[in-house]
């Protein structure tokens, strides 16, 4: 079972294993004892936290749901109605297949269940907003069990840590990855399969930390072909593996080099090969940079607040000036958003990828030199950073991408912790606008309290245990969460109080309330229906 | 003989939250909140709809409405029927409701408005009332144990705010129970700390909220004028409880006092009959063999379950006087408030609720102390929420009723296979008797679970299922009154004491 109890292959590659094992870098080294790999307790628990996620997952089935759940079912429809060659090029519903060929594959899959179990009506491509009872039941339970990777993924890497006791070190990293407030919003409520892919993610870090690069390096290859996004954090993977695997010991190992690259190149052509003629078409759809520099509502990025300082320059400067300034229309207004700021110049995708490169180049350079496991989930969160706040056409859902990785590190030191605790509630929050109903509000309050609450306390309780210091945060840290409350509270009854309607939807669709067109009727009235807490009928969409 | 309770301050530094409170509240009220997406009473039911419209309809006549109109406005649809504190309270949530959008509680005009805004507003309402009223009172009596260990806190607040009946009912099919269930859990922990005045006025206040707490009112005058006789200054101390009780109903009913009669006659509406709905108490259980309605007059009936109840209560009431406890006012409580469900006039499903506060107390309070009879209570809970099952299915609550069962359980039961191994030690009939009999109770209702999903009732008895709910409930309360009563009645000894053990 365990990967070390196995004789290696050759010796390089028991080098190449025993690395991982600075993850844990202790400045007592003897104080380490030798992990039991009886111990069931960590793996007991990782259980009992996914199966309460679980509970809450099916609490929240049947709330809202954003045009999300649409997409997937139109995608189960394509996939099962329609030729292979069609997949990238039926255009019956608004929201085309966009995600790379696995992901198809994978809705084949659950279409072909969905056939057998389900109701055959919502595989129908012609059946748009198709939701009857079943499909909704279908596709939420579709969610919660393919959430199952998360749990294998974490199961995978702690069972292989020596950490002195794994229960305490196993308790914040399963909360913040099984019930992390932000992953319930998107996946549970407003309807994604990030977990699912997510914990691909953490299977192949498990792999890469219990000594199997190649069988971990294929799973990310896969994971990039069930979605691009993970893209992002691709340098870091690559960075990792050729210096860890390929240049260890500062020895050229190419035989390593050659097999990595076979198993990437083989795992893309098997998922491309059958789209071999549309290859064109399926660069179109995957890479969509007319949608524009920022997405329907905006990520909380650097162009956010390039946006909103252009914005209120515009309003402010023909005023101080007296001059017109060039027609403002939206700037992600329409399908194709047209980038066009007003008094800043415009961004073009290849500054975004120039800007995000530079940024994440000091981590891989740091990655390079010291390919250690703690290392490399370090820098494969820089690299999920640097994208977010510089790459183009980001999702806010994005934000993920730098939160779960960390539960891997999460009780290293306190510095990361406290690092993971404001990234993660931070992160959690920054979702909040996905949900907006009236009858979310409370739910997403009670999501991200008890999210916040359950951390804390499992981060207290290592940090006791282990340097029997009280897990705190400074100051100004307390006190920018503690402003979060502020700035909800204003969003839900302040800024309707003081402000009134429709000051509230102008105000909002000018910060953050940038939709996708057909969204807006779909989804009601974005953030400012928030409100609808306070005036009721007159909900109308922006 | 029984210690007398010393008064104590519990210190401002003693009630500060640690974060696995904060992290225990923060879950319950998220389960409260996800449970207010599903379903609630009367959705989408024209032309009266359910609790909800009830409650709903009442914020629209108490702030619309002088006070002397409030019990006489339009008695046919949801009229007023719960005594004056109800009506205050829906009086506030009225005026933040105007204040907010007119059109929910417009006079009459706003009947069945089904706004999703409006009903996440009423949910709120609920939720308000509930970090108001339940989460502090929970909290205090929590205090009240005095318990020396962090986990046994923890133990004691998480089993309080999270048991599954109280959340469906009130989250789920709407009610607001939670503050008559409040009040009374304050006024216990009041009682058993000494300070019988505060616990007469909070107690007051949970009657004046929802007269169903006249449910608890015999054991907790009972507890207190058993304290008087233990008094050095019994009779002044009497007389203080009297003054207090009268001056608290007093305020209340002042706005009513030119039409008392009508109040009561809402209050108590003996015309509706000894039962409406199906529910798991004596009479009903017994209609299918002996159809008690239609063979004897209304007065006829009233007197009989006025008589059985109070028998049924007298035992344990006397134990009381004789030992007034901490636990055997749990017991007590437990024990007439069962009577009461199962004898008594005019009973809902419902109100099994009120058993369920001193049962899930004395839950708290022997899994604390490690008591193994803690299961006997987790088993009962169970069944109280198994018997409110045929309601919650009509609200659209099944999901959660499931998924909070589960995880109560999951709760309860955790890291606990060594006590609850030692239910039969208890004695070697006894103890293969009561393992059978759990095990029989459970294989029932999965049983009725899993049929009525499987097969459709014979068309001659359209309610079969609920019927074998009733039943089987029914059977299991009685098994409990027994229980709660023995405890009562038995003087207090080592193993009834609650002791207090390191886990």
């Amino acid at each position: 079972m365990d990967a070390a109890a196995r004789p290696p292959p050759h010796a390089a590659r028991r080098r190449w294993t025993s690395r991982p094992h600075r993850l844990h870098e202790d400045p007592h080294p003897t104080a380490v004892q030798p992990a039991k790999s009886t111990d069931a307790r960590p793996k007991r628990l990782l259980v009992a936290l996914f199966a309460a996620a679980t509970a809450i997952k099916l609490l929240l089935a049947p709330g809202y749901r954003s045009t999300d759940f649409e997409v997937h079912r139109n995608w189960l429809a394509i996939t099962h109605s329609l030729p292979l060659n069609q997949w990238y090029y039926d255009a019956t519903s608004e929201w085309t297949l966009d995600y790379p060929p696995f992901f198809a594959y994978f809705e084949w899959v659950l279409a072909q269940v969905a056939a057998r179990v389900a109701d055959p009506a919502m595989l129908v491509v012609a059946n748009l907003n198709y939701a009857s009872w079943i499909t909704v039941v279908f596709q939420r339970v579709s969610v919660m069990v393919t959430d199952g990777t998360l749990l294998a993924g974490l199961t995978l890497f702690f069972s292989a840590s020596d950490a002195r006791d794994r229960t305490s070190a196993v308790a914040p990293a399963g909360i913040l990855v099984l019930l992390n407030a932000g992953l319930l919003i998107v996946d549970h409520m407003h309807f994604q399969y990030n977990g699912f892919m997510f914990g691909l993610l953490l299977i192949a870090m498990a792999l890469f930390h219990r000594g199997r690069p190649y069988l971990g390096a294929f799973v990310f290859a896969a994971l990039l072909n069930f979605k691009h996004i993970y893209l992002y954090v691709a340098p870091a993977v690559f960075v990792y593996l050729l210096s860890g695997l390929c240049l260890e010991d500062g020895k050229w190992h190419l035989t390593r080099f050659v097999t990595l690259g076979l198993i990437v190149v083989a795992t893309f052509a098997v998922s491309l090969a059958p789209f071999r003629d549309h290859l064109p078409q399926l660069a179109l759809r995957l890479f969509p940079f007319k949608r524009g520099l920022c997405h329907a509502y905006w990520a909380p990025n650097v162009w956010a607040l390039y946006a909103f300082v252009d914005r209120a320059a515009m309003t402010v400067l023909p005023r101080l000036l007296g001059i017109s300034t060039r027609s403002v229309a939206a700037m992600t207004r329409g399908l194709v958003g047209d980038v066009e700021f007003s008094v800043f110049p415009n961004v073009l995708p290849v500054h975004t990828l120039a800007l995000t490169v530079l940024a994440q180049l000091p981590g891989l350079v740091s990655l390079w030199r010291r390919p250690t496991m703690s290392n490399f989930v370090r820098v494969l969160v820089l690299c999920g950073f640097a994208a977010f706040l510089f790459g183009w056409h980001v999702h806010e859902k994005a934000v993920l991408t730098m939160v779960l990785p960390l539960g891997l590190i999460v009780v290293q030191s306190m510095a990361v912790s406290q690092l993971a605790f404001v990234l993660a509630v931070v992160g959690s929050y920054s979702l909040f606008p996905l949900v907006f109903e009236v009858a979310d509000v409370t739910t997403r309050w009670g999501l991200l309290l008890s999210f916040a609450a359950l951390l804390w306390l499992a981060l207290d309780g290592h940090h006791r245990r282990h340097s029997h210091a009280a897990f705190t945060l400074p100051w100004p840290v307390r006190a920018y969460l503690g402003g979060l409350f502020l700035v909800e509270w204003f969003v839900v009854a302040g800024h309707p109080i003081l402000l009134g309607d429709k000051l509230l939807a102008r105000s909002w669709r000018c910060v953050t309330r940038w939709r996708r067109p057909g969204n807006a009727a779909a989804s009601g009235s974005g953030q400012s229906s928030l409100l609808a807490l306070v005036r009721a009928p007159d909900r109308k969409s922006g | 003989m029984a210690p007398k309770p010393r008064p104590h301050r519990t210190s401002a530094a003693s009630l500060a939250l640690s974060p696995a409170l904060i992290a225990i509240a923060s879950v319950a009220f998220l389960l409260r909140a996800a449970v207010g997406r599903h379903g609630y009473s009367g959705r989408a039911t024209p032309p009266l709809f359910g609790d909800l419209e009830a409650q709903r309809h009442w914020l629209e006549i108490t702030w619309h409405l002088p006070p002397s109109q409030w019990y006489h406005y339009d008695q046919k649809f949801w009229g007023l029927d719960y005594p004056p504190l109800t009506a205050f309270v829906s009086y506030v949530f009225g005026a933040i409701a105007h204040f907010i959008e007119p059109s929910w509680v417009a006079l009459d005009k706003s009947r069945g408005n089904e706004d999703p805004s409006l009903i996440a507003y009423m949910r709120l309402s609920v939720l308000i009332c509930d970090l108001l009223v339940y989460f502090p009172a929970a909290l205090f009596f929590v205090r009240s144990l005095r318990l020396p260990w962090r986990s046994a806190n923890i133990t004691a607040w998480a089993l309080i705010l999270s048991f599954p009946g109280l959340i469906l009912i009130d989250h789920g099919h709407f009610q607001y129970n939670l503050i008559m269930l409040g009040l009374t859990l304050a006024s216990v922990a009041w009682m058993t700390t000494g300070h019988p005045l505060k616990a007469a006025f909070t107690f007051s206040l949970a009657l004046m909220f929802k007269q169903m707490s006249l449910y608890f009112a015999l054991p907790v005058f009972v507890y207190l004028l058993a304290q008087c006789w233990q008094s050095n200054h019994g009779i002044r101390l009497f007389f203080q409880l009297g003054v207090v009780v009268l001056a608290t109903f007093a305020l209340h009913i002042y706005p009513f006092r030119a039409d008392l009669g009508q109040l009561v006659h809402r209050i108590f509406p003996i015309a509706r009959g000894l039962y409406e709905d199906k529910v798991a108490n004596v009479w009903c259980a017994l209609s299918p063999v002996l159809k008690l309605r239609d063979r004897f007059a209304l007065t006829t009936l009233l007197r009989m379950s006025l008589a059985t109840t109070i028998l049924a209560s007298l035992p344990s009431l006397i134990g009381l006087f004789r030992h007034p406890t901490r636990y055997t006012l749990l017991a007590a409580l437990a024990a007439v408030s069962l009577a009461f469900f199962l004898f008594s006039f005019q009973v809902h499903e419902k109100s099994i609720l009120l058993p369920d506060l001193p049962i899930l107390l004395l839950l708290v309070v022997d899994r604390i102390a490690d008591n193994p009879r803690w299961c006997v209570w987790a088993h009962v809970l169970n069944v109280s929420t198994f018997s409110m099952w045929p309601l919650l299915r009509r609200d659209g609550q099944a999901v959660p009723y499931f998924v909070l069962l589960a995880l109560w359980n999951g709760g309860v039961w955790w890291k606990s296979r060594g006590t609850c191994a030692a239910c039969p030690r208890t004695g070697g009939v006894v103890g293969m008797v009561y393992q059978l009999a759990v095990v029989a109770v459970y294989a029932a209702a999965a049983a009725i679970h899993i049929a009525e999903f499987a097969i459709a009732p014979p068309a001659r008895y359209p309610h079969l299922y609920v019927l074998a709910n009733q039943v089987l409930s029914c059977g299991v309360f009685l098994s409990a009154y027994a229980a709660t009563t023995i405890l009562a009645i038995s003087p207090p000894t080592e193993s009834t004491k609650p002791k207090i053990k390191r886990a």
